[in-house]
Protein backbone atom coordinates (compact mmCIF):
# COMPACT_ATOMS: atom_id res chain seq x y z
CA UNK A 1 0.00 0.00 0.00
CA UNK A 2 1.18 3.45 -0.94
CA UNK A 3 1.69 6.18 1.73
CA UNK A 4 -0.64 8.54 -0.27
CA UNK A 5 -3.72 5.48 -0.27
CA UNK A 6 -3.36 4.69 3.32
CA UNK A 7 -3.12 8.38 4.17
CA UNK A 8 -6.61 8.80 2.64
CA UNK A 9 -7.78 5.61 4.16
CA UNK A 10 -6.82 7.03 7.30
CA UNK A 11 -8.63 10.28 6.69
CA UNK A 12 -11.46 8.92 5.90
CA UNK A 13 -11.79 6.55 8.33
CA UNK A 14 -11.48 9.44 11.07
CA UNK A 15 -13.46 11.52 9.10
CA UNK A 16 -16.15 9.28 9.13
CA UNK A 17 -15.79 7.46 12.60
CA UNK A 18 -14.11 9.63 14.89
CA UNK A 19 -17.00 9.96 16.82
CA UNK A 20 -16.58 6.35 17.86
CA UNK A 21 -12.94 6.84 19.22
CA UNK A 22 -13.78 10.45 21.14
CA UNK A 23 -16.61 7.87 23.05
CA UNK A 24 -13.63 5.58 23.90
CA UNK A 25 -11.40 8.70 25.02
CA UNK A 26 -14.03 9.94 26.90
CA UNK A 27 -14.71 6.54 28.93
CA UNK A 28 -11.19 5.51 29.56
CA UNK A 29 -9.51 8.69 30.18
CA UNK A 30 -10.91 11.41 32.72
CA UNK A 31 -8.83 14.31 32.46
CA UNK A 32 -7.27 16.77 29.51
CA UNK A 33 -3.93 15.82 29.86
CA UNK A 34 -5.04 11.70 29.85
CA UNK A 35 -7.42 12.40 26.40
CA UNK A 36 -5.04 14.07 24.04
CA UNK A 37 -2.30 10.97 25.75
CA UNK A 38 -4.56 8.42 24.81
CA UNK A 39 -5.89 10.04 21.96
CA UNK A 40 -2.57 10.07 20.61
CA UNK A 41 -1.79 7.05 21.31
CA UNK A 42 -5.30 5.45 19.33
CA UNK A 43 -4.91 7.34 15.96
CA UNK A 44 -1.24 6.26 16.08
CA UNK A 45 -2.39 2.29 16.25
CA UNK A 46 -5.26 3.27 13.77
CA UNK A 47 -2.72 4.96 11.21
CA UNK A 48 -0.35 2.02 11.55
CA UNK A 49 -3.33 -0.64 11.34
CA UNK A 50 -4.34 0.79 7.72
CA UNK A 51 -2.75 -1.59 5.43
CA UNK A 52 -3.57 -4.60 8.11
CA UNK A 53 -7.25 -3.91 7.34
CA UNK A 54 -9.12 -6.89 5.61
CA UNK A 55 -12.67 -5.88 4.72
CA UNK A 56 -13.98 -8.69 7.06
CA UNK A 57 -15.40 -7.08 9.23
CA UNK A 58 -16.91 -3.67 9.16
CA UNK A 59 -14.83 -0.20 9.40
CA UNK A 60 -16.33 0.61 12.83
CA UNK A 61 -16.21 -2.14 14.44
CA UNK A 62 -12.19 -2.74 13.41
CA UNK A 63 -11.90 0.82 14.77
CA UNK A 64 -13.20 -0.11 17.94
CA UNK A 65 -11.20 -3.29 18.63
CA UNK A 66 -7.97 -0.97 17.15
CA UNK A 67 -9.39 1.72 20.09
CA UNK A 68 -10.46 -0.44 22.74
CA UNK A 69 -6.66 -2.94 22.03
CA UNK A 70 -4.46 0.41 22.30
CA UNK A 71 -6.72 1.45 25.34
CA UNK A 72 -6.14 -1.62 27.32
CA UNK A 73 -2.54 -1.42 26.92
CA UNK A 74 -2.28 2.40 27.11
CA UNK A 75 -3.88 2.19 30.80
CA UNK A 76 -1.38 -0.68 31.47
CA UNK A 77 0.99 1.69 30.48
CA UNK A 78 -0.47 4.12 32.63
CA UNK A 79 0.12 1.79 35.68
CA UNK A 80 3.41 0.42 35.09
CA UNK A 81 4.76 3.75 34.90
CA UNK A 82 2.70 6.24 36.51
CA UNK A 83 3.83 9.00 34.39
CA UNK A 84 4.57 12.18 35.94
CA UNK A 85 2.01 14.80 34.05
CA UNK A 86 4.11 17.66 33.01
CA UNK A 87 2.31 20.50 34.67
CA UNK A 88 3.33 23.40 32.55
CA UNK A 89 1.14 22.46 29.47
CA UNK A 90 0.19 25.69 28.04
CA UNK A 91 -2.95 23.79 26.93
CA UNK A 92 -4.77 21.17 25.54
CA UNK A 93 -4.97 19.56 22.52
CA UNK A 94 -8.52 18.31 22.58
CA UNK A 95 -11.16 20.30 23.50
CA UNK A 96 -14.57 19.80 24.43
CA UNK A 97 -16.36 21.16 21.19
CA UNK A 98 -20.28 20.10 22.38
CA UNK A 99 -22.43 23.21 22.42
CA UNK A 100 -24.31 22.21 25.02
CA UNK A 101 -23.83 19.76 27.30
CA UNK A 102 -26.24 16.85 28.14
CA UNK A 103 -26.32 16.07 31.48
CA UNK A 104 -28.44 12.29 30.89
CA UNK A 105 -24.96 11.91 28.50
CA UNK A 106 -22.62 12.86 31.10
CA UNK A 107 -24.51 11.21 34.02
CA UNK A 108 -24.43 8.05 31.62
CA UNK A 109 -20.34 8.95 31.12
CA UNK A 110 -20.03 8.96 34.74
CA UNK A 111 -21.80 5.54 35.70
CA UNK A 112 -19.60 3.86 32.69
CA UNK A 113 -16.67 5.06 34.33
CA UNK A 114 -17.43 3.57 37.79
CA UNK A 115 -17.56 -0.44 35.65
CA UNK A 116 -14.13 -2.37 35.54
CA UNK A 117 -12.22 -1.71 32.39
CA UNK A 118 -13.86 -4.71 30.10
CA UNK A 119 -17.37 -4.40 31.59
CA UNK A 120 -16.76 -0.34 30.23
CA UNK A 121 -16.13 -1.30 26.67
CA UNK A 122 -18.75 -4.05 26.88
CA UNK A 123 -21.17 -1.03 27.55
CA UNK A 124 -20.21 0.74 24.52
CA UNK A 125 -19.98 -1.56 21.84
CA UNK A 126 -23.53 -2.58 23.95
CA UNK A 127 -24.90 1.00 23.45
CA UNK A 128 -23.92 1.11 20.14
CA UNK A 129 -25.67 -1.73 18.94
CA UNK A 130 -22.73 -5.00 18.47
CA UNK A 131 -23.68 -8.52 18.33
CA UNK A 132 -22.51 -10.60 21.26
CA UNK A 133 -20.22 -12.59 18.67
CA UNK A 134 -18.79 -9.22 17.32
CA UNK A 135 -17.93 -8.57 21.11
CA UNK A 136 -16.95 -11.82 21.79
CA UNK A 137 -14.36 -11.42 18.52
CA UNK A 138 -13.18 -8.05 19.65
CA UNK A 139 -12.80 -8.66 23.02
CA UNK A 140 -11.64 -11.99 23.51
CA UNK A 141 -14.08 -13.25 25.83
CA UNK A 142 -17.39 -16.15 25.00
CA UNK A 143 -20.56 -15.25 23.97
CA UNK A 144 -22.08 -16.86 27.10
CA UNK A 145 -19.69 -14.43 29.51
CA UNK A 146 -20.54 -11.58 27.61
CA UNK A 147 -24.63 -12.34 27.36
CA UNK A 148 -23.80 -13.09 31.43
CA UNK A 149 -22.15 -9.71 31.52
CA UNK A 150 -24.40 -7.61 29.83
CA UNK A 151 -27.69 -8.73 31.47
CA UNK A 152 -25.58 -7.64 35.03
CA UNK A 153 -24.82 -3.99 33.21
CA UNK A 154 -28.12 -3.92 32.06
CA UNK A 155 -29.73 -4.04 35.23
CA UNK A 156 -27.18 -2.27 37.19
CA UNK A 157 -27.72 0.80 34.41
CA UNK A 158 -31.26 0.67 34.49
CA UNK A 159 -30.77 0.51 38.60
CA UNK A 160 -28.66 3.99 38.49
CA UNK A 161 -30.86 5.21 36.05
CA UNK A 162 -34.17 4.71 38.44
CA UNK A 163 -32.45 6.95 41.44
CA UNK A 164 -31.03 9.19 38.89
CA UNK A 165 -34.63 9.77 37.19
CA UNK A 166 -36.07 9.78 41.22
CA UNK A 167 -33.19 12.46 42.01
CA UNK A 168 -33.92 14.78 38.90
CA UNK A 169 -37.57 15.21 39.45
CA UNK B 1 -39.12 -13.23 33.91
CA UNK B 2 -40.18 -12.99 30.27
CA UNK B 3 -41.96 -9.40 31.42
CA UNK B 4 -38.73 -7.97 33.43
CA UNK B 5 -36.72 -9.00 30.46
CA UNK B 6 -39.11 -6.39 28.11
CA UNK B 7 -39.24 -4.14 30.83
CA UNK B 8 -35.36 -4.12 31.17
CA UNK B 9 -34.94 -3.55 27.00
CA UNK B 10 -37.78 -0.86 27.17
CA UNK B 11 -35.27 0.93 29.68
CA UNK B 12 -32.61 0.73 28.06
CA UNK B 13 -33.78 1.30 24.99
CA UNK B 14 -34.22 5.48 26.73
CA UNK B 15 -30.48 4.80 28.17
CA UNK B 16 -29.16 4.17 24.05
CA UNK B 17 -31.44 7.45 23.38
CA UNK B 18 -29.24 9.36 25.62
CA UNK B 19 -26.11 7.51 24.14
CA UNK B 20 -26.84 8.07 20.34
CA UNK B 21 -27.46 11.80 21.10
CA UNK B 22 -23.73 12.48 20.76
CA UNK B 23 -23.70 10.36 17.46
CA UNK B 24 -24.40 13.80 15.57
CA UNK B 25 -22.73 15.96 17.40
CA UNK B 26 -17.98 16.14 17.69
CA UNK B 27 -17.27 15.09 21.28
CA UNK B 28 -13.81 16.90 20.67
CA UNK B 29 -12.25 19.03 18.62
CA UNK B 30 -8.09 19.94 18.21
CA UNK B 31 -6.93 23.12 18.95
CA UNK B 32 -3.84 24.09 16.31
CA UNK B 33 -2.43 26.92 18.30
CA UNK B 34 -2.30 24.66 21.72
CA UNK B 35 -0.32 21.88 19.72
CA UNK B 36 2.14 24.64 17.75
CA UNK B 37 2.78 25.84 21.34
CA UNK B 38 3.13 21.81 23.06
CA UNK B 39 5.47 21.12 19.95
CA UNK B 40 7.89 24.59 20.71
CA UNK B 41 7.97 23.24 24.40
CA UNK B 42 8.92 19.78 23.23
CA UNK B 43 11.37 21.44 20.57
CA UNK B 44 13.21 23.81 23.14
CA UNK B 45 13.70 20.26 25.86
CA UNK B 46 14.76 18.61 22.80
CA UNK B 47 17.34 21.19 22.32
CA UNK B 48 18.09 21.69 25.61
CA UNK B 49 19.07 18.24 26.28
CA UNK B 50 20.92 18.00 23.32
CA UNK B 51 23.06 20.97 24.28
CA UNK B 52 23.68 19.70 27.53
CA UNK B 53 24.69 16.62 26.36
CA UNK B 54 27.32 17.96 23.70
CA UNK B 55 28.76 20.84 26.76
CA UNK B 56 29.42 17.80 29.11
CA UNK B 57 30.52 15.71 26.24
CA UNK B 58 32.95 18.21 24.91
CA UNK B 59 34.13 19.02 29.29
CA UNK B 60 34.34 15.62 30.23
CA UNK B 61 36.70 14.61 27.53
CA UNK B 62 38.84 17.92 27.66
CA UNK B 63 39.12 17.53 31.74
CA UNK B 64 39.81 13.93 31.39
CA UNK B 65 42.53 14.29 28.44
CA UNK B 66 44.33 17.22 30.67
CA UNK B 67 43.95 15.13 33.70
CA UNK B 68 45.80 12.40 32.19
CA UNK B 69 48.05 14.80 30.02
CA UNK B 70 48.92 16.37 33.61
CA UNK B 71 49.60 12.62 35.36
CA UNK B 72 52.13 12.25 32.07
CA UNK B 73 53.85 15.36 32.48
CA UNK B 74 54.34 16.27 36.05
CA UNK B 75 54.24 12.43 37.80
CA UNK B 76 55.50 10.55 34.55
CA UNK B 77 53.09 7.92 34.10
CA UNK B 78 53.99 7.51 30.65
CA UNK B 79 52.60 4.46 28.53
CA UNK B 80 50.96 3.37 25.16
CA UNK B 81 47.60 3.49 26.32
CA UNK B 82 47.44 6.67 28.79
CA UNK B 83 48.78 8.42 25.76
CA UNK B 84 46.58 7.13 23.32
CA UNK B 85 43.74 7.64 25.63
CA UNK B 86 44.57 11.28 25.96
CA UNK B 87 44.70 11.79 22.15
CA UNK B 88 41.36 10.10 21.78
CA UNK B 89 39.86 12.50 24.42
CA UNK B 90 40.81 15.05 22.83
CA UNK B 91 39.74 14.29 19.37
CA UNK B 92 36.72 13.01 20.79
CA UNK B 93 36.02 16.82 22.02
CA UNK B 94 37.12 18.01 18.91
CA UNK B 95 34.42 15.76 16.82
CA UNK B 96 31.55 16.95 19.34
CA UNK B 97 33.01 20.56 18.48
CA UNK B 98 32.41 20.02 15.10
CA UNK B 99 29.36 18.03 14.87
CA UNK B 100 27.90 20.84 17.13
CA UNK B 101 28.70 23.86 14.64
CA UNK B 102 27.37 21.31 11.92
CA UNK B 103 24.07 20.67 13.46
CA UNK B 104 23.34 24.59 14.39
CA UNK B 105 24.42 25.12 11.16
CA UNK B 106 21.95 22.84 9.66
CA UNK B 107 18.87 24.10 11.93
CA UNK B 108 17.95 27.23 9.78
CA UNK B 109 16.26 24.83 7.39
CA UNK B 110 13.29 24.33 9.62
CA UNK B 111 10.99 26.89 9.19
CA UNK B 112 8.24 28.16 12.07
CA UNK B 113 5.55 26.05 10.92
CA UNK B 114 4.14 23.45 13.64
CA UNK B 115 5.37 20.85 11.35
CA UNK B 116 8.88 23.01 10.64
CA UNK B 117 9.14 22.78 14.72
CA UNK B 118 8.39 19.27 15.33
CA UNK B 119 10.84 18.26 12.54
CA UNK B 120 13.16 20.30 14.15
CA UNK B 121 12.62 18.96 17.03
CA UNK B 122 12.75 15.40 15.86
CA UNK B 123 16.16 16.29 14.06
CA UNK B 124 17.31 16.93 17.60
CA UNK B 125 16.34 14.06 19.16
CA UNK B 126 17.42 11.69 16.46
CA UNK B 127 20.92 13.73 16.42
CA UNK B 128 20.88 12.77 20.17
CA UNK B 129 19.94 9.53 19.95
CA UNK B 130 23.05 8.88 17.05
CA UNK B 131 25.39 11.40 19.55
CA UNK B 132 24.68 8.81 22.40
CA UNK B 133 25.51 5.52 20.20
CA UNK B 134 28.81 7.46 19.75
CA UNK B 135 29.50 7.79 23.00
CA UNK B 136 28.59 4.40 24.19
CA UNK B 137 31.16 3.04 21.92
CA UNK B 138 33.57 5.63 22.64
CA UNK B 139 33.02 4.44 26.50
CA UNK B 140 34.33 1.14 25.18
CA UNK B 141 37.44 1.98 24.16
CA UNK B 142 37.77 4.33 27.27
CA UNK B 143 37.36 1.13 29.62
CA UNK B 144 39.33 -0.96 27.11
CA UNK B 145 42.35 1.73 27.16
CA UNK B 146 42.35 2.17 30.97
CA UNK B 147 42.08 -1.85 31.72
CA UNK B 148 45.05 -1.76 29.42
CA UNK B 149 46.47 0.95 31.40
CA UNK B 150 46.15 -0.58 34.64
CA UNK B 151 47.70 -3.93 33.73
CA UNK B 152 50.70 -2.04 32.54
CA UNK B 153 51.54 0.01 35.72
CA UNK B 154 51.62 -3.21 37.70
CA UNK B 155 51.87 -1.05 41.27
CA UNK B 156 47.91 -0.12 40.50
CA UNK B 157 46.43 -3.29 40.11
CA UNK B 158 44.62 -3.21 43.17
CA UNK B 159 42.06 -0.37 41.46
CA UNK B 160 40.73 -2.84 38.74
CA UNK B 161 38.43 -3.69 40.96
CA UNK B 162 37.21 0.02 41.56
CA UNK B 163 37.67 0.38 38.12
CA UNK B 164 35.07 -2.18 36.85
CA UNK B 165 32.73 -1.05 39.25
CA UNK B 166 32.81 2.43 38.03
CA UNK B 167 32.75 1.83 34.15
CA UNK B 168 29.94 -1.10 35.46
CA UNK B 169 27.56 1.63 36.99
CA UNK B 170 28.19 4.16 34.10
CA UNK B 171 27.41 2.26 31.58
CA UNK B 172 23.84 0.58 33.23
CA UNK B 173 22.78 4.44 33.94
CA UNK B 174 24.60 5.61 29.87
CA UNK B 175 22.16 2.23 28.75
CA UNK B 176 19.12 3.56 31.00
CA UNK B 177 19.38 7.49 29.39
CA UNK B 178 19.92 5.67 25.98
CA UNK B 179 16.81 4.38 26.01
CA UNK B 180 15.17 7.54 27.96
CA UNK B 181 16.57 9.67 24.32
CA UNK B 182 15.22 6.64 22.04
CA UNK B 183 11.67 7.18 23.82
CA UNK B 184 11.48 10.48 23.48
CA UNK B 185 12.50 10.48 20.26
CA UNK B 186 9.40 7.47 19.44
CA UNK B 187 7.03 10.33 21.13
CA UNK B 188 8.36 12.54 18.52
CA UNK B 189 7.77 10.42 15.66
CA UNK B 190 4.43 9.69 17.01
CA UNK B 191 3.28 13.52 17.34
CA UNK B 192 4.83 13.82 13.67
CA UNK B 193 2.35 11.17 12.06
CA UNK B 194 -0.57 12.37 14.43
CA UNK B 195 -0.20 16.08 13.32
CA UNK B 196 0.12 14.65 9.46
CA UNK B 197 -2.88 13.30 9.98
CA UNK B 198 -5.31 15.63 12.36
CA UNK B 199 -8.97 15.45 11.15
CA UNK B 200 -10.17 18.12 12.61
CA UNK B 201 -9.06 21.75 14.29
CA UNK B 202 -9.84 24.65 15.47
CA UNK B 203 -7.56 27.89 15.42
Amino acid sequence: MTLAAQKEIFENWLSNHKGLLFKVVRAYAFNADDQDDLFQDICIQVWASVPNFKKQSAVSTWLYRIALNTTFKWIRKEKKFNKQKDQEHPGHILHDAMTESDDRLDWLYNEIKKLDEVDRSITLLMLDGYSYKEMSEMLGITTSNIGVKINRIKKHLITQSEHYEKQAS
Amino acid sequence: MGKLINLMTMEFKELKKIWDTQNNKPMYVIDETMMHRRVIKKKNSAAFRVNLAEFIGIGANLFSASIIASAMLYKGNENVFSFSMMIAMFAAAVLIGISRFRRKKNENRFDRSTMGELKHALANATYHVRFNTGLLIFASLVVILTVASIFDTENSLWLLPLIVVFFGVTGWGARWEHRCFVRKKAELEQLMIKLQEEPESKT
